[in-house]
């Protein structure tokens, strides 16, 4: 993992299990080449798997045979690591396609005070889908002063892109 | 054994004049120096017959007139055939191309398509055009703005049509305050407050009915959204439909120009055009092929982008582009797949495939239309072809298979393509006892070879073939380039070629022994730095021939010298007779005198040849002793019961002994013995004797005389040494110059025997006698010697009979 300069400028791809990937990086590479910045993947996870398996009548419809399942802890953790791990390694894939180096970073939504540090600042940009400005933290992050760039982008069903 | 005083008769009626022992022939009626100086020549001289049988084997239209050619290996069988099959083949026009092409409907059953000489070709390379320009166009068509838009607009239909499912769900949920969650294979339904998913714990202190209401929500909408799902297949599949149809909208309209064009180019082949419409709408069925290059190879054909343009092409499995006339194909190895033709596999990814390319011709249908030279030898010896060939002359089409299928050898999966008609002149080349042996074993043999063209082994030494013989010789001299021979050396020639004939009124006409010959002697002549060659370089080229191969002669004549053979060559011996034998080495023979004795005594009229005996003697030999055997009882005694037993050997003969030469010198040994007369040992004899004692031609002559000759020769010629042959031999002789010259010196001596008599008379110096008006030989002769202990045989046999009778009845 590359590690980060906290003096340059950094734009900062802000990923969800659902985001579109490829559209992103291309966006933040553009952007790239405006400014020589460093670049950081930036993983926000949501808890709402380990919430939803709290509760014991919650089940996991297929998408393949409709058949439900228990949605058990055990599955919510790993739904949760396969969804950071896969997008881990397909932006670490676009990173070594560019030969560019990557900083991954994996942060929960409800850990706004190191997000808003890894994004704060006026020369750093965002790069971020459309459909994040419906959640909360992305309020908190509309006040950093940072550029952000908003990507057209469908939120895709939980298997990335 | 008792020995006798030799007479000094010489018997000078029986000798063959010296001018028959090597007879120069006919003059050659040209005038020339040298073989450059001579006109060109008959091609193919003395084979009229042969030349006529060929030409109407080849012009007759008739089923199963194809033709065999027979004639010994190295008479320039092949050479002739091909000519003439060129001759003909002149007359005709190119035949047509044979493709194999893709049956869509059935790849494993290819298509034939046919076209005329050269449109093959044509059509082969528009299919290649034509795939290049589809691995061009279709994909550029794919890429294209329009194809773009379009497929944008059928993916935002079915997505609207999915996201409004979606969205009804999602919409329903949220009045139940439900969300639904996607994780990576599926859904979770989960409440929410405050936009908020909230826990086991946030749960548990909403009120019961709150609760249950959520639970009752929850599981209602997952039954909606099992029921989506279910939906969801029929959704996917409409947008797969379509886009394929988008995508055969948008290859029909960039392929169908293109066939189009080449409809019209091969309208008059109906067969082409209904393909190229097969072409089309395979390409229009499969159109999203042509744009999936992303796709993994499987190991199947066409499972890239490569293979799926490949089934397009066209296999040219027979062109006649380049043929101005029908074709002339010898094939040198006749084995089923270069005769028949055969199916190619590619190895991938470790199964064994094919397709319609990997079809490959034979020489049947390279010849399709033509003419096919085989050697029949070479037929017979490479397993399954001469069975093919049958079948496909009598079906009159080529089908192309592996024998490994036809038998169940081979599992591998493999093509059943369309038979080709057959319409081929086959030319069978083979030696006659091939010919003769498929007459009688196989019955399907006559009605496919109906025309026999039989080369003829010699020509006669006539005076207008003499002069053509020299032509023609002289036509191969320059063919091969060799130096000009002289007039002596084409001479020289000449004589050899009567000599390989073994008859001094023909020429061989065995063209590889000739043509050997020829540039044998060329090198001699270069080797001396001759500008021509000369009759000496002719007489060195055969006697380095006799010497190169005269290694088991030199080892037999050392052996008699050394008298481990024992041959006699002076004095005379009772019931021993100086026979000659020869022996072949591959298309080397050699003569060499062999010693036959006989015993005689009283018995009940058998003759032993204890070569049957011991089953050292053949069939032919043994019928020669039989006949002797006749022949003895015939002129005999006639009155009296044959009460001999007679032993007849071929003295240190430990191999086998066949034909019937030698029946000459057994009668004469045996009646030797019986008469008490002595053969001289300075003669050898040969010849076969019929049952009236008239003596007949053997082979080899020439060879067994100059065996003895050699053995004489060695030992020291004194005038007395010489061989009795049939009368009817003399017209074979073509002696060596040396034996010639010893007879002209007096120094050896070839006597003709017509009959027994003759032969008795010259090999004991006496006369053998003749029966006067009262039937009875003259005292003293041979003859009368003999029957006199003949009915002494009979009369002591009768005696004993008598004697032994008494004995019983006492």
């Amino acid at each position: 993992m590359t590690t980060m300069n906290d003096e340059n400028v950094r734009i900062v791809i802000a990923l969800t299990e659902r985001t579109p990937l490829r559209q992103l990086w291309q966006k933040a590479l553009q952007h790239r080449h405006e400014t020589r910045t460093e670049l950081l993947a930036l993983f926000v996870t949501d808890d709402q798997w380990h919430r939803a398996a709290s509760l014991p009548f919650t089940c996991e419809i297929s998408r393949v045979s409709g058949v439900n399942v228990d949605f058990t802890r055990e599955r919510a953790k790993q739904v949760h690591e396969d969804a950071i791990s896969r997008v881990r390694r397909q932006m670490e894939e676009l990173a070594s396609e560019a030969n560019l180096p990557l900083a991954f970073k994996v942060l929960p939504e409800s850990d706004q005070k190191r997000i808003r540090e890894f994004v704060s600042g006026s020369r750093n940009i965002l790069v971020a889908p459309t459909f994040l400005t419906k959640r909360p933290l992305f309020a908190a992050l509309e006040e950093l002063g940072c550029r952000i760039v908003l990507i057209e982008a469908v939120e895709n069903t939980g298997q990335g892109n | 054994m008792k020995t006798v005083k030799m007479t000094t008769e010489t018997f000078s009626e029986f000798k063959v004049p010296v001018d028959d022992l090597r007879p120069s022939g006919e003059p050659l009626g040209v005038e020339f120096e040298t073989s450059d100086q001579l006109p060109a020549g008959t091609r193919h001289l003395g084979q009229q017959r042969a030349i006529d049988a060929i030409r109407f084997g080849l012009q007759i239209a008739s089923d199963g007139h194809n033709v065999f050619v027979l004639g010994p290996s190295g008479s320039h069988r092949h050479g002739l055939a091909e000519e003439l099959a060129k001759e003909q083949a002149e007359r005709r026009a190119s035949p047509e191309d044979w493709c194999y092409v893709n049956n869509f409907s059935d790849p494993e059953k290819p298509h034939t398509l046919t076209f005329s000489a050269g449109r093959g070709t044509e059509f082969r390379q528009d299919m290649r055009d034509l795939v290049e320009e589809l691995r061009l166009a279709i994909p550029a068509a794919f890429e294209s703005d329009e194809y773009r838009n379009q497929l944008r607009a059928v993916e935002a239909t079915t997505q609207q049509e999915i996201e409004k499912q979606s969205k009804t769900l999602d919409e329903h949920a949220s009045s139940h305050g439900i969300r639904v969650l996607q994780t990576p294979t599926g859904y979770v339904l989960a409440p929410v407050r405050d936009d908020k998913v909230i826990d086991e714990k946030e749960f548990s202190k909403l009120p019961e009915a709150e609760r249950a209401e959520v639970q009752e929500a929850i599981r209602v909408l997952s039954k909606e959204l099992q029921a989506q799902i279910e939906h969801m297949p029929r959704l996917h599949k409409k947008h797969r439909e379509r886009v394929r149809n988008l995508n055969r909208e948008i290859t029909e309209h960039v392929v169908g120009a293109m066939i189009s064009d080449l409809k019209e180019k091969f309208h008059e082949l109906p067969a082409v055009v209904t393909y190229l419409d097969e072409v089309q709408d395979n390409i229009v069925d499969n159109a999203d092929d042509f744009h999936e290059s992303d796709s993994p190879q499987l190991p199947f054909p066409f499972s890239d982008t490569g293979q799926i343009f490949g089934q397009y092409e066209v296999n040219l499995l027979v062109s006649n582009e380049k043929n101005a006339t029908a074709p002339v194909v010898f094939e040198p190895n006749p084995s089923y797949t270069n005769i028949i033709g055969k199916v190619e596999h590619r190895s991938e990814m470790g199964a064994l495939v094919t397709d319609f390319r990997m079809i490959r011709s034979g020489a049947l249908l390279t010849a399709n239309g033509g003419y096919l030279i085989l050697d029949m030898h070479r037929v017979l010896s490479r397993p399954f072809v001469w069975e093919a060939l049958k079948q496909a002359l009598f079906a009159k089409q080529v089908r192309i298979e592996s024998p490994g299928e036809i038998y169940g050898f081979v599992s591998t999966t493999t093509l059943q393509p369309d038979p080709i008609p057959l319409d081929v002149k086959i030319i069978l080349v083979g030696e006659r006892w091939l010919y003769y042996l498929l007459c009688a074993y196989d019955s399907e043999f006559i009605d496919l070879f109906k025309v026999a063209a039989d080369l003829d082994d010699d020509l006669k030494r006539t005076g207008e073939n003499v002069g053509a013989y020299a032509m023609f010789v002289a036509d191969r001299i320059r063919e091969r380039n060799l130096l000009p021979f002289s007039r002596e050396a084409v001479l020289k020639v000449l004589e050899q070629r009567a000599r390989r004939a073994e008859d001094s009124e023909r020429l061989s006409m065995h063209m590889r022994s000739l043509d050997d010959l020829l540039s044998q002697s060329d090198f001699w002549a270069r080797q001396r730095d001759g500008d021509r060659v000369d009759a000496s370089d002719v007489r060195k080229a055969i006697d380095e021939i006799a010497r190169r191969l005269g290694r088991m002669q030199s080892r037999i004549q050392e052996a008699i010298q050394r008298d481990t053979l024992l041959i006699n060559t002076e004095g005379a011996c009772v019931g021993q007779v100086n026979g000659l034998s020869v022996v072949s080495l591959g298309e080397f023979r050699f003569g060499h005198p062999v010693r036959i004795t006989a015993t005689t005594r009283m018995g009940s009229g058998r003759v032993v040849d204890i070569e049957r005996e011991v089953e050292l003697g053949g069939a032919i030999h043994s019928k020669g002793v039989m006949i002797l055997s006749a022949a003895l009882s015939s002129r005999y005694a006639i009155e009296v019961p044959l009460s001999l037993h007679g032993n007849i050997v071929f003295e240190q003969s430990y191999g086998g002994v066949e034909g019937d030469s030698a029946s000459v010198a057994e009668l004469c040994a045996l009646l030797s013995s019986l008469s008490g007369v002595p053969v001289r040992q300075n003669l050898a004899v040969t010849g076969s004797i019929n049952q009236l004692g008239r003596i007949q031609v053997v082979g080899g002559v020439n060879e067994k005389i100059e065996g003895f000759f050699n053995v004489c020769k060695e030992r020291g010629l004194d005038g007395s040494h010489g061989v009795v042959i049939p009368r009817d031999n003399v017209k074979h002789l073509m002696l060596r110059e040396d034996v010639v010259g010893a007879v002209k010196q007096g120094l050896f001596e070839i006597y003709s025997a017509h009959s027994i008599d003759d032969a008795l008379s010259i090999l004991t110096g006496t006369t053998a006698g003749a029966r006067d008006e009262n039937g009875e030989f003259p005292m003293g002769s041979v003859n009368y010697l003999v029957e006199r202990q003949l009915i002494r045989y009979a009369e002591l046999r009768r005696s004993f009979a008598e004697n032994a009778e008494n004995d019983d009845h006492e």
